[in-house]
């Protein structure tokens, strides 16, 4: 089924926006040209990719840097996850070691890719 | 994700990066493939590209000074040799990087006065 979500013009090239519709979270991205659509949640901690950045196919998660290719969904690079603090009490350097362990454990997965139609000036997506 | 493309993927991020502070990938394709190929494995490790020819140590500050493209953290030096430490990065004008060899930072302060 087709949904309209917006103009082609409301998304620059190199250019990120996030989308609810029907009840998915959806990230359509601008390289150079051409609309591309993939879910909005990192693959590794959920966080909002539209946060991040776009450079070129190169998608990047604000939270850990994992990094998707925008074009087919796929992770190109697992998240940093090492925060390496400074300066802290113990007790906050034993909540990060800590937060790391659990961080060691969680898989990075590909995001799901939606097909993307670009008809009239506007943007479709197909769910 | 495997270290062919990884390393495409290094060379399109950097390529811009290094453009705008007068640098190009070095003319020399071998050594430029197998220094991405070394950046891959340290990202694979430690999450982050860095040099693959400067140590690291246990002070965070120095190791994140030596991240590819670590330029403008050694611009003086790395501008003095006309090349980055590596070698994976030359100044634009250059043709033949056989030509520059590497000169430590102590001897380039000497001469830059800094």
């Amino acid at each position: 089924m087709l949904k309209k979500i917006a103009s082609s013009s409301d998304i620059a090239v190199g250019g990120i926006k996030a989308f609810e519709v029907d009840g998915k979270e959806v990230l359509v991205g601008n390289v150079d040209g051409t609309f591309h659509a993939v879910e909005r949640r990192c693959g590794h901690m959920n966080a909002p990719c539209e946060m991040g950045t776009l450079r070129g196919y190169i998608l990047t998660c604000p939270m850990h840097y994992a990094q998707f290719d925008m074009r087919t969904g796929k992770m190109l690079k697992k998240p940093f996850i090492k925060s390496e603090p400074e300066g802290l009490p113990e007790k906050f350097r034993n909540f990060f070691e800590h937060e790391e362990e659990m961080m060691e454990k969680i898989n990075t997965y590909d995001l799901t890719k939606f097909k993307v139609i670009v008809e009239g000036g506007d943007i479709f997506l197909e769910l | 994700m495997d270290a062919a493309s990884r390393k495409k993927d290094l060379k399109f991020l950097f390529g811009p990066i290094v453009d705008a502070l007068g640098y190009k990938f070095s003319p020399d394709n071998d050594l430029v493939d197998f220094c991405l190929e070394q950046e891959v494995k340290l990202e694979e490790k430690h999450g982050v590209p860095f040099c693959p020819c400067q140590a690291l140590t246990k002070d965070r500050a120095h190791n994140m000074k030596i991240v590819c493209p670590c330029i403008p953290f050694h611009r003086k030096h790395y501008d003095a040799m006309k090349r980055c430490w590596c070698g994976l990065y030359v100044h634009k004008d250059v043709t033949d990087p056989d030509s520059l060899k590497q000169i430590p930072a102590s001897a380039v302060k000497d001469k830059v006065g800094s």
